[in-house]
């Protein structure tokens, strides 16, 4: 087969899937408003369109095929026959023969073998009866299996184009090419001035040619909903219900990858909202809607993100349904359920397996499912949310970012190599304090570091002991830097050796062997040509990150009854007795191994860089007691108190948390939620000891 | 076993090995290679080959030796993995070596180091000795990730 013959044929089929999804959305509208002349030229139009060029290639099948449904469509035009749901059904079969022959031409290059002559002889029939015997239709078509909607991979191989973008992409290059002679001339003259002049002439061409590069894989979002009215009326016909469809928006803009990516998704939404959404006939009469149920779908753009969402006036999500559930299946405990709000309960629908549906059918309720949609809209970046309101319908919304080839990014530096951040996941860089150094100022508590970001606790990571291990040499020095990162899980810390710069990113895949490493979403290359990776943030952080509270504030503020709220840290003093102290009294917390502490005359002691620091139990300080965690090995939480050169540290059995709680100064006891602790004062403590030593 | 038209050859340690030469893509040399610290060890880290991102394999690593002095450079032999392009490095190129009459013998069992599972077999020129190195065994252990991770 020569050359010319090869593309020609496969523009037949590129344009053949488009003309026939694109029909098949005609007919499904057709349905609703059978009188719409212009859409049953339209149909018509794409029909004949097909039929025409088969014969070039020899296509006899699919010839035939074409014109039995033209002839259909013709009389229906006429207003010889009226269009119904069955002429509708056999004219959506003639869509799927014709895309399963079109499959079949892409995979051998020739016609495939096949009987259609029942089909024909239906469409025949339907053909010839007169205007409202709808009667004849035989249940054969009613029978026939659900089309095929997967895609084809031709169709995810071929962008279509307008010419203009095109012309102006060649001048664009035109102006390059330019430029960079230009740019060749003034460095071999050695003109610096001149040079950068020119340099400055290529970076502005290279980012208008970068934007309409990107614009080339920018589809409208029709081609992602194309097919999608159909999937719901077959849905709904096979479901008993009737669901009018709506689509608004179809101008919206996304890149081809995403759109691809979220095909399969967006069925899978359609088809959940028709089977568990929408009521039937009857349930619909009952709760006193229309018996016809609404399915919308609406697509707006708003800054670097496209907004998705499929709403149903069906019966909601049931709450306590999914409450049953997820209690009988361990997913969460009694206790916790309390606590839980709607939404909470709504994002139990994403968990593998999950499914409230008390019937299975063919089409969902299975439990697979919501969890590959969310999977599926993940990996393209995107966030999916759902809302819902018994009786009143559910709403799914899905967030999805514009483009995911670039990217504005942190470069970071750690361990020698760099690292490039998205930009979508950072939230700020926590500059260093006063003593220059933020390191400092991460504290260790219960083996977690943690750091405190105006009062709130953050928990924080080392890249270079993530990515290397727990016990990776690092050597931070004063260039490191906390950059504070957000998920969706929460917000992490991350302590990186360097910031280098921001700025826009091309995003490569890793290579297939490298997929299976963690943390890592993909690879760039930087200006002086090596490569940095890109950090898979939400890996990074996996079970780490935490959500962000309410915000506190820092500064002790007097609240009522002359009460004073403080931070205090809760720690368990010895087994079975806890307190909390105030944290203005502790230097830092420090960990030492028990054998580690030496014991010296009266004095047990403790080495740091620092030197020595005599240490005693924080129990035995402040009320007689033989509690000693020296006695076997164990790690050893100490807090350190220094006060004019003096210090002193107490040992403690663990330390458990910091709370902000409200203290009446001078009380020796306070209230944490609904338990009395004790408050001491490691100041009054140290002074004991302090004099004790003296 | 002689339907190998040629093999590209390169040292490693002071060893020649070859790759059926139509596997490789080309050879590159001096370029930058960016560590990939949870990769496996073989993993030498990344590289660019104009824009594309590739993996690089330090063979000596593979063969159970300590790695190249990361400032000797080393070439890069890219060979084709699929539709991804790998890079396979050794300390220095040899040449192709061509021939119909070439024959592959199988390993002698005297040869035995520890890693003849990834030589196909051996090639006898002249004084040299060629190891054919079985390209699909050879990525499947470099890229093998331990579940630790």
């Amino acid at each position: 087969m020569s050359n010319d013959h090869e593309s020609m044929l496969e523009e037949f089929l590129v344009d053949g899937y488009e003309s026939l999804d694109l029909l098949g959305q005609d007919l499904v509208e057709l349905e609703h408003d059978p009188g719409s002349k212009s859409r049953l030229t339209r149909a018509f139009r794409r029909l004949h369109t097909i039929k025409g060029t088969c014969p070039f290639f020899g296509f006899s099948r699919l010839e035939r095929l074409m014109h039995a449904g033209e002839s259909l469509l013709a009389r229906l035009r006429d207003g010889n026959a009226r269009f119904g749901p069955v002429r509708a059904t056999a004219l959506l079969a003639v869509i799927d023969t014709a895309k399963s022959i079109l499959a079949g031409i892409e995979v051998r290059r020739t016609e495939p073998e096949g009987d259609d002559s029942e089909l024909l002889t239906q469409l025949r029939v339907l053909q010839e009866h007169g205007a409202d015997d709808e009667a004849v239709a035989t249940d054969a078509t009613a029978a026939r299996e659900t089309a095929d909607v997967r895609d084809t991979e031709l169709q995810g191989r071929h962008v279509r184009l307008d010419v203009r973008l095109l012309d102006h992409l060649v001048n664009l290059v035109g102006e390059l090419v330019l430029a960079r002679n230009q740019l060749t001339r003034t460095v071999d003259a050695g003109d610096l001035a001149a040079t950068a002049v020119a340099t400055q002439r290529v970076d502005h061409v290279t980012s208008r040619l970068q934007e309409e590069i990107m614009r080339t894989r920018m589809q409208s979002v029709s081609a992602l909903w194309s097919r999608l009215p159909r999937i719901a009326r077959e849905t709904a016909s096979a479901c008993g219900k009737q669901v009018h469809f709506e689509l608004e928006g179809s101008a919206t803009e996304l890149d081809k990858t995403v759109v691809d990516a979220l095909k399969d998704p967006l069925t899978h939404l359609v088809r959940n909202a028709v089977d568990h959404g929408i009521e039937d006939p009857a349930g619909r009469s009952a709760a006193g809607k229309p018996a016809e149920g609404r399915l919308e779908l609406r697509a707006w753009q708003q800054g670097g993100s496209v907004h998705l969402e499929l709403r149903d006036d069906g019966a909601g999500l049931a709450v306590d349904r999914i409450r049953e559930r997820a209690l009988e299946r361990g997913l969460v405990s009694a206790e916790q359920a309390d606590s839980l709000t709607d939404r909470d309960w709504f994002g139990f629908i994403f968990r593998a397996g999950f499914s409230t549906a008390t019937r299975i059918t063919s089409i969902s309720g299975r439990g697979v499912g919501m969890d590959v949609v969310e999977t599926a809209v993940r990996a393209v970046g995107g966030r999916i949310e759902l809302d819902s309101t018994p009786g009143l319908g559910t709403t799914v919304h899905l967030t999805i970012p514009l483009t995911l080839a670039i990217m504005p990014a942190l470069t970071v530096e750690d361990g020698g190599e760099r690292y490039a951040i998205p930009q979508a996941h950072l939230e700020e860089v926590v500059r260093p304090g006063p003593d220059g150094d933020v390191l400092k100022r991460i504290e260790n508590i219960r083996g977690l570091s943690v750091f405190r970001l105006r009062g709130q606790m953050l928990p924080v990571l080392f890249l270079s002991r993530r990515l290397r291990g727990e016990h990776a040499e690092s050597t931070p020095d004063v260039r490191a830097r906390l950059v504070v990162l957000r998920t969706d899980e929460g917000r992490f810390g991350l302590v990186v050796d360097a910031l280098l710069d921001t700025e826009e990113i091309v995003v490569k895949p890793l290579s297939k062997r490298l997929r299976g490493m963690p943390h890592f979403a993909g690879a760039s290359v930087r200006g002086d040509g090596r490569v940095a990776l890109i950090l898979d943030v939400p890996s990074l952080g996996a079970g780490v990150a935490r959500p962000a509270q309410e915000k506190v504030e820092v500064q002790a503020k007097v609240v009522e009854d002359g009460a004073v709220r403080q931070r205090m840290l809760l720690v368990r003093v010895r087994p079975g007795r806890r307190a909390a102290i105030p944290v203005d009294g502790v230097q830092r917390i420090a960990k030492f191994q028990s054998s580690a502490i030496e014991h010296r005359g009266e004095l047990d002691l403790a080495r740091d860089d620092e030197g020595a620091l005599p240490v005693s139990t924080l129990a035995s300080a402040t009320s007689p007691d033989d509690w000693n965690p020296l006695a076997s090995e164990r790690e050893c939480p100490v807090l350190l108190h220094a006060r004019d050169g003096a210090r002193w540290g107490f040992l403690v059995d663990a330390v458990e948390d910091i709370v902000q709680v409200d203290v009446v100064p001078g009380s020796t006891c306070t209230l944490i939620g609904e338990t009395v602790i004790e408050v001491l004062d490691l100041e009054t403590a140290a002074r004991a000891q302090f004099r004790e030593v003296a | 076993m002689s339907e190998f038209r040629g093999w590209c050859s390169f040292r490693v340690a002071g060893a020649l090995f070859g790759v059926e030469v139509e596997r490789v893509q080309e050879v590159v040399r001096n370029v930058a290679v960016t560590r990939v610290p949870p990769a496996p060890p073989a993993v030498a880290g990344l590289l660019n080959l104009r824009g594309r991102i590739v993996p690089v394999v330090d063979l000596r690593v593979l063969l159970g030796l300590p790695p190249a002095d990361a400032s000797q450079g080393g070439i890069h032999v890219i060979v084709r993995d699929g539709d991804d392009p790998v890079s396979l490095c050794a300390d220095a190129i040899a040449d192709v070596r061509r021939g119909d009459d070439i024959e592959v013998e199988p390993m002698p069992e005297s040869f035995g180091p520890p890693h003849t599972e990834l030589i196909l077999g051996v090639v006898k020129l002249g004084d040299d000795m060629l190891l054919v190195l079985d390209l699909e065994a050879a990525l499947d252990r470099a890229f093998a990730f331990q579940n630790t991770h």
